[in-house]
């Protein structure tokens, strides 16, 4: 233990001697353990689940130490169930590399290690995942961001992996954080943006300390050197062309952790947000000439409401309150506010503070973070995987002093949320340094199930365990074989649209199942699905009937 | 910006201090009671004293309020609010009337999250201090930050009833109309304002952009917001102020500033030198480390502004001159820039580095007589630089003199063979000129020296045109 003491703080508020007859002052989002049926329950072990991610930390304060590590969860095998990959970081100064893990969903969620068998090698100091089916072939292929060369997996739809990364020309050399798939020019293939965090390199690494004079990781800004972003453009034979410069994206970066693509103006193209750590955040919007031009400042989204930066880290999209657009949300670090933007069509306006997610995870480092219908209410729930990366406040664990627990919050039919009691939704605080967060079903109850990776610690598989969850329908979009990534269902339930995205790059350097989860509340049928599909036609499929998966397929809708 | 510039800018932005950890603290035996760290290894030795003088005086004293809340501030003046807390509440407890330290409470609890607990010990504080403006403003700007305008404007109004001149309240009243989604009213209320004071300019730029923008004027807000960028509410009071007091010596505090500029916090480390600038508003080193905070939160025009004092009190810091100009820089403020630069020169004429700052400006501004005398004054001074004879070459390139171009262009690769900027600039010449092989020798050092340099796509562009061209002329051209 090299910092403060272990404060009862954070979960129990401490006061001794109080405050002169203020025993109700007491209490707040953060606050202590309460009563309340859990949301979830954590059983990844249980399940099979048996991951332990390793910084390599040793004495000296290497910064990506700090940052890893992802994790996917995604159908290796096509067999309708979601298998998990876990990234793995390793260590920066001896030859132990990253040892990813793979686990496969036997339909139950039961999970095996299918690691030895897939054929994928141990390499590279893991940092995140995205997962897409580059080569159109009908699986799912992994993308593996590293501290130095990225690597591309190419799924044989069996769960054997190849290492294309040399013939694909993808291994960006950089520090690669959250990556994305997304059809960029709508060419039917999948092209990939790599958010890359700072330059970086145990050589230049630099020494930093805590408000008391200790020593303590290092934030970006101390190294002012953010690194370029990169956006590789499928070319459809197997190879990728870095097309950034290309593509407008030089004009701008920043210490990039996040991303989320999306169509955040409407026009029908694909967008990308990305979330910068202490420096403005990009909104990258289609241009007339097709390339992508930052609008973030000028749309309002890239700083705090003082016009400040924050620490930008995890970051997802939702049209939340049912207007047909994407609101957005950034997740920051320990006393800052998350950032939320409503969407008002020309502008984004940040209305972190009204909606209640001021305060809500103001205590907690965020990083994992994803809008899903826990409770299958119809109103999108918020979860955040949290995780110090300094040692300015009082430790909560006795063993590891970045550890806290993570953020469950409800979300409320005044499009408000509130903090989930218990804490982070499990019956007993579960304390970690937690980063990337995935979501999907892995039981295929129409529950969603969050798989988070842990620093330095095992990961965490939450199993949704919501008491009297609403009715769900969980729908496959599927355009030439793939999932129709960028494409977006709507449905009505009793007067109110509600719209999700098929996207699994979100959160904070993870990839979740695209399909999309309704909670139908008390509905048991959906009369009436509208897709609009990546080239802009939009079908109507129903009426279907809930509390099933159901996959809707370009062409066949009416 | 010229590589010299962000080199000035990297220079005072990221210098590291060297730093020693002090005389260890050691393990100190923790006291019952008493909140205290695990260890103070590694502490500043200073700080390890203060909170050993403010351990002692509440275990001498237990039954004393005041030796708690002392205790208190010096936790907090160091950002450990838990600890700062934890005394504050201990100490309430031996004296629950007074209203500083419910203060002090009501200002860790906001830090800490604590929402409902913060109020109550602002509620306690209009009690017991009715008449203390500052604390109805403060918890205005605790309210707005936890979603609660319509109180936050209760808060406010009761401050200004108070203190009508109080623009900080008035500010805080429009971030109310904002949160409300009032952008007309907030409008309006800032139109209404009379008189800024400086340090309210920078959060109504922000708010007016805000409200322009909400409003759908967003070319009027544009400039606004870029006025505004990166503002903090303004308004400090003397109890806060206070807190100066316990921060532990001048260069403690300076050395815990640059560990959090590094560190990656410049926005609490500006809360720390800001009470220094308090107390000697006359240290070259308070405002030099402010500027250094201020430029890592993009707030370039007051970066600017801390920078020029900082360089005006140490007249003979060639490097604190330099960083003023290249904040006046990317504030376009070229002749503040200017000026700086002369004042590089003056602090030592044969140095490269104002020359060259001076000519980059004069050349940017199409001064081109001007640049041609402070061209000759460095080469009379002695100074031979690459980056020199790049401007020179590209002032020649302007004046059409292209053999006076190549010239400095080639004196700049003799100088320094890895100035990318100089083979840009005979690269350019040679594919203008015809000369095939000099310009694809050019246009790869280029390629080597500088992947990313912009120019790189226009000469590969304009090279590959002039060989398409000779090739179509039977092979008279590239």
């Amino acid at each position: 233990m090299r910092s403060l003491a272990i404060v009862a703080g954070v979960l129990a508020a401490s006061c001794g001697a109080d405050s002169g007859g203020d025993a109700d002052a007491e209490g707040d989002a953060g606050g202590p353990a309460a009563s309340g049926p859990a949301w979830f329950h954590e059983e990844a072990r249980a399940r099979g689940i048996d991951f332990d991610h390793v910084s390599g930390h040793e004495e000296r304060f290497l910064f990506p130490e700090l940052m890893g590590g992802g994790v996917a969860l995604f159908d290796m095998d096509g067999d309708g169930d979601l298998d998990a990959f876990l990234v793995q970081s390793g260590s920066l100064v001896k030859e132990a590399r990253g040892e990813h893990r793979l686990y496969e969903n036997d339909g139950t969620g039961r999970f095996a290690d299918v690691t030895a068998a897939s054929g994928i090698e141990p390499g590279g100091y893991g940092m995140g995942v995205a997962a897409g089916d580059v080569d159109v072939d009908g699986d799912v292929d992994l993308y593996v961001t590293c501290v130095g060369p990225n690597r591309l997996l190419a799924n044989d739809g069996t769960g054997r992996f190849e290492d294309v990364t040399e013939s694909a020309q993808v291994g960006d050399p950089g520090w690669g954080t959250s990556a994305a798939f997304l059809d960029h020019d709508g060419d039917g293939d999948l092209d990939l943006f790599v958010t890359n965090y700072i330059e970086w390199s145990v050589e230049t690494e630099k020494d930093c300390f805590d408000p008391t004079g200790q020593p303590d990781y290092c934030g970006p800004i101390a190294y002012e050197a953010p690194a370029r972003d990169t956006l590789y453009s499928n070319d459809g034979d197997g190879t990728f062309t870095d097309v950034s410069a290309l593509m407008g994206l030089d004009a701008a970066y920043g210490n990039g952790l996040g991303v989320v693509p999306g169509d955040f103006d409407g026009d029908g193209l694909v967008d990308l947000f990305v979330a910068n750590d202490q420096t403005p955040d990009n909104l990258w919007l289609r241009g007339e000439d097709g390339r992508f031009c930052d609008r973030a400042e000028r749309m309002g989204c890239a700083r705090d409401p003082h016009g400040g930066v924050r620490a930008g880290m995890g970051v997802d999209a939702a049209d939340v309150d049912g207007d047909d657009d994407l609101d957005l949300l950034v997740v920051h670090m320990a006393r800052e506010q998350d950032g939320f933007f409503r969407n008002r069509g020309a502008t984004f306006v940040e209305e972190t503070r009204r909606v209640g997610i001021g305060m809500g995870t103001y205590r907690m480092t965020r990083f994992g973070v994803g809008f899903h219908d826990f409770d299958a209410d119809g109103w999108l729930d918020l979860y955040v995987a949290n995780g110090r990366v300094n040692l300015m406040m009082a430790p909560v664990s006795a063993t590891d002093e970045y550890a806290e627990p993570n953020s469950l919050l409800r979300g409320l039919p005044d499009g408000r949320w509130e903090p989930v009691e218990p804490v982070g939704g499990t019956a007993e605080p579960i304390i970690s340094t937690s980063r990337g967060a995935a979501f999907g079903d892995v039981d295929g109850d129409g529950g969603i199930d969050v798989l988070v990776v842990n620093r330095d610690g095992p990961a965490h598989l939450y199993v949704n365990a919501v008491q009297d969850r609403g009715h769900w329908l969980t729908l496959r979009l599927v355009d030439g074989g793939c999932d129709a990534l960028g494409a977006c269902a709507s449905i009505e339930i009793d007067g109110r649209t509600m719209r999700r995205e098929a996207k699994p790059g979100y959160s904070y350097c993870s990839a979740s199942d695209p399909r999309l989860t309704f909670g139908l509340g008390a509905a048991t049928r959906v009369e009436t699905v509208s897709v609009r599909w990546l080239d802009g036609t939009v079908e109507t499929f129903g009426p279907i009937d809930g509390d099933r998966a159901a996959t809707l397929t370009h062409g066949e809708g009416r | 910006m010229t590589a010299i510039l962000r080199a000035a800018i990297l220079t005072l932005v990221l210098s590291v201090p060297q730093i020693s950890c002090g005389a260890q603290g050691g393990v100190v035996a923790s006291v019952p009671d008493v909140p205290w760290p695990v260890t103070t290894e590694g502490f500043d030795e200073a700080l390890v004293e203060a909170l050993e003088r403010g351990r002692a005086g509440v275990v001498a004293r237990p039954e004393d309020g005041m030796a708690w809340m002392s205790l208190g501030m010096t936790y907090e003046a160091h950002s450990m609010v838990e600890y700062a807390r934890e005394c504050y509440e201990s100490g309430i407890g031996h004296t629950a009337d007074d209203a500083k330290c419910w203060y002090r409470l009501a200002v860790v609890r906001s830090k800490d999250g604590d929402v409902e607990g913060a109020l109550a010990a602002y509620e306690r504080v209009h009690a017991l201090a009715p008449g203390y403006a500052p604390a109805y403003r403060r918890r205005g700007q605790f309210l707005i930050d936890v979603g609660r305008p319509e109180a936050a404007q209760g808060a406010f109004e009761a401050a200004l009833e108070l203190d009508p001149r109080d623009v900080s309240s008035l500010l805080g009243l429009v971030e109310v109309d904002l949160e409300c989604n009032r952008p007309q009213a907030a409008l309006d209320r800032l139109d209404g304002i009379a008189q800024v004071p400086r340090p309210c300019v920078g959060m109504r730029h922000r708010l007016r952009g805000l409200a322009l923008s909400r409003l759908g004027r967003h070319d009027e807000a544009e400039s606004d917001l870029a006025l505004g960028r990166g503002a903090r509410r303004a308004g400090g009071d003397p109890w806060m102020r206070a807190l100066a007091e316990h921060k532990v010596g001048t260069s403690a505090v300076l050395l815990r500033a640059s560990r959090m500029i590094d560190g990656g916090q410049p926005a609490a480390a500006l809360e720390l030198l800001a009470d220094l600038e308090a107390k000697d508003p006359d240290d070259a080193r308070v405002f030099a480390r402010k500027g250094r905070a201020l430029a890592r939160l993009g707030r370039w025009s007051e970066a600017a502004v801390s920078l020029a004092r900082a360089s005006d009190l140490d007249r003979d810091d060639m490097g604190l001159a330099l960083a003023a100009a290249s904040a006046m820089l990317e504030v376009h403020d070229h002749d503040g820039a200017l000026q700086r630069a002369a004042r590089v020169i003056e602090i030592d004429p044969t140095k490269p580095e104002g020359h060259v700052l001076r000519a980059d400006l004069l050349l940017a501004a199409g001064r081109l007589d001007e640049l041609r005398r402070a061209l000759e004054e460095a080469s009379g001074a002695g100074v031979r630089s690459a980056d020199l004879e790049v401007i020179a070459g590209k002032s020649a390139i302007e004046r059409k003199d292209t053999v006076a171009a190549r010239a400095a262009f080639q004196r700049a690769i003799d100088l320094d063979p890895a100035t990318a900027d100089a083979w840009v600039g005979k690269a350019l010449l040679e594919i203008q000129g015809g000369s095939r092989d000099a310009a694809v020798q050019a246009v790869r050092r280029v390629q080597e020296l500088a992947p990313d340099h912009p120019m790189r796509p226009t000469l590969e562009a304009a090279l590959a045109e002039r060989t398409a061209q000779g090739s179509a002329a039977g092979g008279g051209g590239l």
